[in-house]
Formats: C-alpha cells, sequence, structure tokens
C-alpha cells in the first residue's frame, strides 16, 4: 500500500486526534521538542499529501528563521547574558536598600523592584532568578524571613522578565500572530506593574497578618557618602531601561534596533565597572548562541508543525471545536485559558505560542477581541507556567544556585501563593480589559 | 561566595557521547557567537547613521538577520552536541540508570532520522534556490536594492546544519551504544 497520502482517508476528526497522541506520546519519551515536532510534521506531510508539499514546509522554517523582528530575541538575551556575567545586579540591590530598607518586610519589596528594573533591561527568565537567588535571598533567609515567602519572592520576582516589556514571550507572540511588537510592550507595562504590586501588596499583608515571618526592619542610619555611593548601583541600570524602553516608546528606533542599544548599554555599563574583560563577553556570546539555539529550533519544528496542520484543515477543525463550546465569548476565552494552564505544565512557552497562538488569535479577533490584549494575556499566563510543577523553570532555576536542604518540593509548595496571585492577575485582565489596551 | 560565583559562569561543553564532531562544534560556535555581538554593532552604527548623519544604508538590515539566522541555524547544532536541547523528562527522570542509557540510544536514533529526514526536505528546498530552472547555478537573492545571495546561501546552510545534525545525532546513538555495553 502506497504510504503517501494514504492518512487523509482518516478524516480531519481522527487526523487531529492521531497528530496530538503522537505529538504527546513522542513528546514523554524524553525526545526533544524540537524533534519531536519536527518528526511528526514530516509523518503527515508525506502520509497526508505526499511529497509535494514538503518544499511548502521547509520555506516556511526558512522564513522563521530570516525575520528581522526575531533578531531581537539573541539581543536581549545577549543583554540578560552580560547582565548576569556583571555585578550590576548586585550593586541594584544594594542601591535599592535606601528604599526598600524602613518598612516590615522591606527586603523582600526591594527584591520585587530590583526585579522588575531587571526585568525592565531584559526579556528573558532564568539569569534573573540566578541572581536573585544568590543577592537577594541568602539576605532575606538571614534577617529571619519566613523561608517559602523568601523563595516565592525571588522565583516570582525573577519571572516579571517575561511580562515587564522587553519581553521574548512578547515578541515572539507579536510574531506568530502578527500583532505590532511595540503596541504589545505599550499595553503590556500596566498589567506588568500590577503583578509585581500584587506581590508587593502580599508581602506588605504577610507583614502585617503574620509578623513573625516578616522580620521589622533594621534601621540602622545610612550616611551622606554611603547613600551617594550606593546611588551611583543604580545610575547605570536606569540608564539602559531608559535607553531601551525609551527608545522603543519614543520611536526613535524598531523593537530590534532598541534591543541592540540595550546589549550596548550593558556592555558599556561594564567596561564603565572595569569589569569588561573578553572572557565575559565570550562567554556571553556563547550562551546566547546556545539559548537562541534552545527557543529557536522549538520555533523551527513548531512552525513547521503548524503549517502541515493549517494544510490538513486541522486549524480550521480545531477552531469550530472551540468556538463551538459556547456562545459566550467569556467562556471561550475562559476555556483557552484553561488549555494554557495545562499546557504551561508540561510545555516550554515558545513551543506553547508557537502552536497555539495560530489556532487561537484568529478566534479572538472573529469573537471582536483585541489581539494586543490577547497578547498581554497570553504572557501573564505564561507566568504561571514559570512557576507552576512539575516543570516550573523558575524552580529549577533556583534550585541550581539554593543550599541543597531547600528542596524542589518546598520550592514548589512556596510558590502555590504566587501563582494564586498571578492567576489573579490574569482574571483581573480578562474582566478589565482596559488595564492592557487604555 | 566562592561557589555560587562557580554556578553563574557555568559554561556548557559538548558531551563526550559527541565524539570529535562535538568537540569541532563546540570550538567552532565562537564564530556565530561573536557574529551575534558583530550583528549588535552593525545595528548600533545604523541607528547612529540614520538619526545623526541622516544616512541609513541599505545592507545594514539584510545584515543582521543573516548573521542572526547563521546563530539561530548553528546554535541548534551546538545544542545537539552539548545535549540542551529542551524535553520533557518526566519518565526519562523516572527511569532506572540502565534503562535511561537505552532510552538514549532510542532518542538520539529517533532524532538524528528526524533530522535526517529534513535535511533530505531542506534540498528539495536548496534546488530550487542555488539552481535556475535551466540547470545553470544561481544562489537565490533577496530581491531588495542591495539584493545580496543571503537566501540561497542561508537554504544551503540549513540543509547543511540538519544534516550535520542528524550526522551528530548518529554518532551519540553509537557512543551512548557503546558505552552502554561497555557497563553490562
Amino acid at each position: 500500500m502506497e504510504f503517501f497520502g494514504s492518512l487523509q482517508s482518516l478524516g480531519i476528526e481522527t487526523g487531529t486526534l492521531v497528530l496530538f497522541a503522537m505529538l504527546l506520546g513522542l513528546l514523554v519519551t524524553g525526545i526533544p521538542l524540537a524533534f519531536v515536532t519536527l518528526l511528526v510534521t514530516l509523518f503527515f506531510a508525506l502520509g497526508w499529501f505526499g511529497p509535494n508539499v514538503v518544499p511548502l514546509i521547509t520555506s516556511r522554517v526558512y522564513s522563521f528563521v530570516s525575520s528581522f523582528v526575531f533578531v531581537s530575541v539573541p539581543m536581549f538575551v545577549l543583554m540578560a547574558a552580560i547582565l548576569d556575567r556583571s555585578g550590576i545586579a548586585r550593586d541594584l540591590f544594594e542601591a535599592m536598600r535606601l528604599i526598600g530598607g524602613r518598612i516590615r518586610g522591606g527586603v523582600a519589596v526591594q527584591t520585587i523592584f530590583v526585579a522588575v528594573i531587571l526585568a525592565a533591561m531584559s526579556g528573558i527568565i532564568g539569569g534573573e532568578v540566578v541572581l536573585l537567588g544568590l543577592i537577594a535571598l541568602p539576605q532575606m533567609l538571614a534577617q529571619g524571613y519566613d523561608r517559602k515567602l523568601a523563595i516565592g519572592v525571588v522565583c516570582a520576582g525573577g519571572s516579571l522578565g517575561t511580562m515587564v516589556p522587553p519581553s521574548i514571550v512578547l515578541i515572539i507572540y507579536g510574531l506568530t500572530a502578527n500583532v505590532s511588537i511595540g503596541d504589545l510592550f505599550t499595553a503590556a507595562f500596566v498589567p506588568g506593574f500590577m503583578l509585581a504590586l500584587l506581590y508587593v501588596g502580599y508581602v506588605l499583608v504577610r507583614a502585617w497578618l503574620t509578623p513573625n515571618d516578616v522580620p521589622p526592619a533594621h534601621t540602622a542610619a545610612v550616611p551622606a557618602a554611603e547613600k551617594l555611593r550606593l546611588l551611583k548601583g543604580l545610575f547605570l541600570p536606569i540608564l539602559v531601561v531608559i535607553m531601551v524602553l525609551g527608545s522603543i516608546y519614543g520611536g526613535i528606533a524598531s523593537v530590534t534596533e532598541a534591543s541592540a542599544v540595550g546589549v550596548a548599554g550593558v556592555l558599556l555599563s561594564t567596561v564603565l565597572r572595569g569589569e569588561f574583560t573578553w572572557g565575559l563577553l565570550r562567554g556571553a556570546a556563547m550562551q546566547t548562541l546556545q539559548t537562541v539555539g534552545m527557543i529557536v529550533w522549538i520555533g523551527i519544528g513548531a512552525s513547521a508543525l503548524v503549517g502541515v496542520f493549517n494544510l490538513m484543515g486541522g486549524i480550521n477543525f480545531v477552531s469550530e471545536l472551540i468556538t463551538g463550546i459556547s456562545d459566550n465569548p467569556t467562556i471561550i476565552i475562559l476555556f483557552m485559558m484553561a488549555i494554557l494552564f495545562v499546557l504551561g505544565m508540561f510545555l516550554d512557552w515558545v513551543g506553547i505560542a508557537l502552536l497555539t497562538m495560530p489556532i487561537f488569535v484568529p478566534i479572538i479577533v472573529s469573537l471582536g477581541y483585541d489581539p494586543v490584549w490577547f497578547g498581554v494575556l497570553f504572557a501573564m499566563n505564561m507566568q504561571v507556567s514559570f512557576l507552576s510543577p512539575p516543570f516550573g523553570p523558575a524552580a529549577f532555576y533556583l534550585k541550581s544556585v539554593t543550599p541543597p536542604d531547600i528542596s524542589l518540593g518546598e520550592i514548589f509548595r512556596a510558590l502555590l501563593p504566587f501563582i494564586g496571585l498571578q492567576i489573579l492577575a490574569v482574571a483581573l485582565l480578562i474582566l478589565f480589559p482596559a488595564i492592557a489596551i487604555y | 561566595m566562592d561557589a555560587p560565583e562557580a554556578v553563574l559562569r557555568e559554561e556548557h561543553q559538548a558531551v563526550p557521547e559527541s565524539g570529535r564532531l562535538g568537540r569541532v562544534i563546540d570550538r567552532l560556535a565562537l564564530i556565530p557567537a561573536f557574529g551575534l555581538v558583530l550583528a549588535m554593532l552593525i545595528l548600533i552604527q545604523e541607528v547612529v547613521l540614520r538619526y545623526v548623519f541622516g544616512r541609513p544604508t541599505i545592507w545594514a538590515h539584510e545584515t543582521t538577520v543573516f548573521l542572526c539566522a547563521i546563530s539561530f541555524v548553528y546554535g541548534g547544532l551546538l545544542c545537539t552536541a552539548r545535549d540542551r536541547h529542551i524535553r520533557v523528562v518526566l519518565v526519562y527522570d523516572m527511569l532506572p540508570p540502565g534503562a535511561r542509557r537505552v532510552a538514549d540510544i532510542i532518542i538520539s536514533v529517533i532524532c538524528g532520522l528526524s533530522s535526517g529526514a529534513f535535511a533530505w526536505a531542506a534540498w528539495q528546498m536548496v534546488k530550487r534556490a542555488a539552481w535556475r530552472p535551466d540547470g545553470s547555478f544561481h544562489l537565490e537573492t533577496s530581491g531588495s536594492a542591495w539584493n545580496p545571495a543571503f537566501p540561497g546561501l542561508l537554504k544551503i546552510l540549513l540543509m547543511v546544519a540538519l544534516g550535520l545534525m542528524a550526522l551528530q545525532f548518529a554518532i551519540l546513538a553509537l557512543n551512548y551504544a557503546r558505552r552502554h555495553r561497555g557497563t553490562r
């Protein structure tokens, strides 16, 4: 029997089912996501259509790697990689002591604010969690903070990198959904801050309700000369943030160019601080190459798979399935959120964005919603995926730098209230879309 | 602060099972890595030329896209040699060490097949991008005012990278299998 084209007799219902079953089945065996999707793509391309469609798929892959907006991804990763290797974050944390030092729970609040500034400099998760885990966590534990609260603040704060602009999650969403990334960044600004303020609020409430878990502030007076020295730690990061976000919001440079400006800013900062070495640049560049390799190849696989699935008519089929569950658009949105939550527990956000958004975004548009708003909602949803067990990457990043007596289980338990806050933020965004689109 | 510093500067390397090819891939990765730095510098000079001198170039954008695309393609190859591709290790982590080695072999074989098949698929694309219908050699150009042959080159690179990836997976599978037999 001829294999080429033989799968078509399955019909789209069974075909979709077989495709998802194959995808999940291969995925849990531990085969890298990128190659699972490529394999399934090829199986269906040949089995459903035959060799004629193969060039169509490869040209999708080609256009995926050669888009100008995508250039900003390695730039933001490079920026974060240089940041990780410099002492900028440590000095920033020291400087923020001036702001957070006076109140009960000050160090935790300060950690969240540092996280926001770091998030406004880079757009990825990982480095930030590690940095805060090294700088802020030991200090909070030494001052007698409840362990779970301290862990939660570090992981949740460190994940903000992909919510506060510039964010790679939003860039990838903008690419798949064909939405202006500048608009997405503008829209994500307030929701990102809102999430950070929810965290701050939680810390303050804990300080009030469970004072044993949150130590009083250390009120040692800081001499003026010391204050000035500390403020210097604040200067360079703020300058970089202004350079990056300023050139995007001010319309001076495209997002891609702004990302390069950010790299230059951070690089220049390391030179000014006397930290620059070729080893630093080399290490950062190599790490960037590896990270983008990871991200892009998941993207390559996913975009190829979506291409074939679309040709099969699968996207139409799934769209009808989703829109068919209810006449109430809110229920459809909630259903999509549920799908994203579940996928977020197991899959990487790049894969989720590229696999689901080609299906979800057209539905959103046809329901009359703003795709920019949905992008922010998606980024917020992915915040949950960074923390949720069993694969919350933030927990794993933190585990890699904490003392062995903090177990992964304890980290995940510590994250539960913060996941609750993130879900609250998702709910607020759905109830009041004006938070994002004003 | 010694231990945390060490963690911060942790640098991955090609896994030992990737063999000589893996080490070469790891070493040559420095070129595309600095290509990214170069891309950054080009973007900066473009911003400066446009705003300070009012003279944007016609080559900056296409060159940065090309440099980054090279690093994307090479990055995948590097992740293969370093075993850093993202995977779901839910079941894998529960396996006993012996079964895990068998899984390593099977995973590498499947990935090799997958990338090998895609190298063939890329060849179908290269056939159109590198030769004219009459059979004479001509690399596809971008069609812009500058009109470099980047699309043609990139398609060839993609094919070569997929081919090398398949080879790397074959070497990995072989070495996992060899080690597996050795430990029994």
